[in-house]
C-alpha cells in the first residue's frame, strides 16, 4: 500500500462512540477527544516520517538510474550530432574551394550567376548548420515520453541500436516529468504506465497516433532536411561530390 | 465500558517504533520509484547533450576529411601523398570514436587526438576550416 493511502486510523469495530448512558456521557467526550488527538498524531507521523523516507528514497533512486539514463541519452545524441556535424564538414570546405577556385564549378552549363547563387546558398546553409542549437533537435517533449523504469527492455534496445529509424518523437506530452510533490507520484504513475509504453525500436509507429504531440520535433526529420540541402549543393558541383552523401 | 481496563498498562514503544519505520519504508518505496524515474530522465538529458556536442565536432572533422579526400581524387595535384596519409589516419581515428559508450577520460583523450590531427591536416592544406566552439546552450529541462 502506498504511504499516501495510510491516512485512516483503523477503528475497532465494536467501539461505541455515542455512549447513551448518563454515566458514560463523559466517556463519549473523552473517547472522541482521544480520537481527535490520535488522528492528528497519526497524520503527523505519516507526514514527518513518510516525508523523510521519501526524500531518502528519491536520492537513492536517482543515483541508481542516472548512469543508465546517461548512456541512453548519449547514444541518442551521438547519432544525430555526428550526422549534423558531418553535413557541415562536407559543405564548408567545398564552399571555400569554390570561392577560391571558381573554375571547378563553372562550365558550359554553369554561369557566373549560377556560381554566385550557389555560393550564397552554401554560405547560408553553413551558417545554419554551425549555429543550429541542440534544443531545435531535442526539445523538452522528446524527453517527456517517460520511459517507465529504466530497465532491461528498453535500455538494451535503444542504446545498442544505431539504426536511424527507431526513435520515437516524444509521446505523452501531457505528463511533465517535473512533479516531485509528495503523493502525486502515485496517480501520475498509473497514467504514465498505461499511456506510454517503452521507447523500444519496434514501437515507433505504435507510439505515434494518440500520444504524439503535434509540436514535438523529430530529430531525424530535422537532420534529413539539412541533408537534402547539402546533397543538392554537392550534386551541383559534381556527382563525385554528391556521392559522398549517398555513402554516409 | 470499563475504561480502566482499556488503558494500556505500559507505553507500547515497540509498537511506536514499528509505526515510524513503517511510514519511513512506505515513503522510501515511493521515493525510490520517483527518484528512479527522475534520475533516468535527468541522466538521459545530460547524456544526450554531451553525446550530441562531442559527436557533432567529430562528425565535422569526418565530413571535412571525406570532402578533402574527394577533392584529392578529382584534382590529384592539389593534395600531396603525405597529406593524404594524414587525412586517412584522421579518418581512422574518427572511426574509433564510440557511439554507445558513455563519457570517459579515454573519450576526451581521443577527441583531443582527433582535434590535433585535424589541425595538422588543415594547416597542411592551408585550409581555414575549424570547428570553432559556439557559445553552448544548455538544455534546461
Amino acid at each position: 500500500m502506498a504511504w499516501t493511502e495510510a491516512t485512516v486510523i483503523p477503528r475497532p469495530l465494536d467501539e461505541d462512540v455515542w455512549g447513551d448512558d448518563d454515566d458514560t456521557c463523559g466517556d463519549a467526550d473523552t473517547v472522541s477527544y482521544d480520537r481527535a488527538i490520535a488522528e492528528r498524531e497519526w497524520a503527523r507521523l505519516h507526514e514527518n516520517f513518510g516525508n523523510s523516507g521519501y526524500r531518502e528514497g528519491i536520492e537513492e533512486g536517482k543515483e541508481g538510474t542516472l548512469q543508465k539514463g546517461f548512456n541512453q541519452g548519449w547514444s541518442e545524441g551521438v547519432q544525430q550530432g555526428y550526422q549534423l556535424g558531418e553535413l557541415r564538414g562536407l559543405i564548408s570546405p567545398l564552399l571555400g574551394l569554390v570561392e577560391t577556385t571558381p573554375a571547378i564549378f563553372l562550365s558550359n552549363t554553369r554561369t557566373e550567376s549560377d556560381l554566385q547563387h550557389w555560393i550564397e546558398r552554401a554560405k547560408e546553409l553553413v551558417k545554419e548548420l554551425t549555429e543550429l542549437d541542440i534544443s531545435h533537435i531535442f526539445d523538452k517533449a522528446y524527453f517527456d515520453d517517460r520511459p517507465q523504469q529504466p530497465p532491461s527492455d528498453q535500455s538494451e534496445s535503444s542504446s545498442t541500436s544505431i539504426s536511424t529509424k527507431d526513435k520515437n518523437s516524444g509521446c505523452c506530452g501531457g505528463n511533465s516529468c517535473g512533479s516531485q510533490e509528495l503523493g502525486k507520484e502515485t496517480s501520475d504513475n498509473q497514467q504514465a504506465d498505461s499511456c506510454c509504453k517503452s521507447k523500444s525500436s519496434d514501437n515507433k509507429a505504435g507510439g505515434g497516433s494518440r500520444q504524439e504531440k503535434a509540436t514535438t520535433i523529430d530529430p531525424e526529420r530535422v537532420i534529413e532536411k539539412y541533408r537534402a540541402r547539402v546533397l543538392q549543393l554537392l550534386n551541383e558541383v559534381g556527382p563525385e561530390f554528391g556521392s559522398l552523401l549517398k555513402l554516409t | 465500558m470499563d475504561i480502566l481496563k482499556e488503558a494500556p498498562k505500559e507505553l507500547d514503544l515497540d509498537g511506536l517504533v514499528h509505526l515510524e519505520n513503517m511510514f519511513v519504508e512506505y515513503g522510501r518505496d515511493d521515493g525510490l520509484a520517483a527518484g528512479g524515474r527522475h534520475g533516468f530522465i535527468e541522466g538521459r538529458v545530460m547524456g544526450c547533450e554531451k553525446g550530441f556536442e562531442l559527436s557533432r565536432e567529430v562528425g565535422y572533422y569526418a565530413g571535412c576529411a571525406q570532402l578533402w579526400k574527394t577533392i584529392a581524387t578529382q584534382f590529384p595535384d592539389r593534395i600531396s601523398d603525405k597529406t593524404m596519409k594524414k587525412i586517412n589516419s584522421l579518418l581512422d581515428l574518427i572511426n574509433t570514436f564510440p557511439r554507445q559508450n558513455q563519457l570517459s577520460d579515454d573519450v576526451i583523450a581521443l577527441l583531443d587526438k582527433i582535434r590535433g590531427k585535424f589541425k595538422t591536416v588543415a594547416s597542411a592544406l592551408q585550409s581555414p576550416e575549424r570547428y570553432a566552439d559556439q557559445p553552448k546552450s544548455m538544455m534546461f529541462y
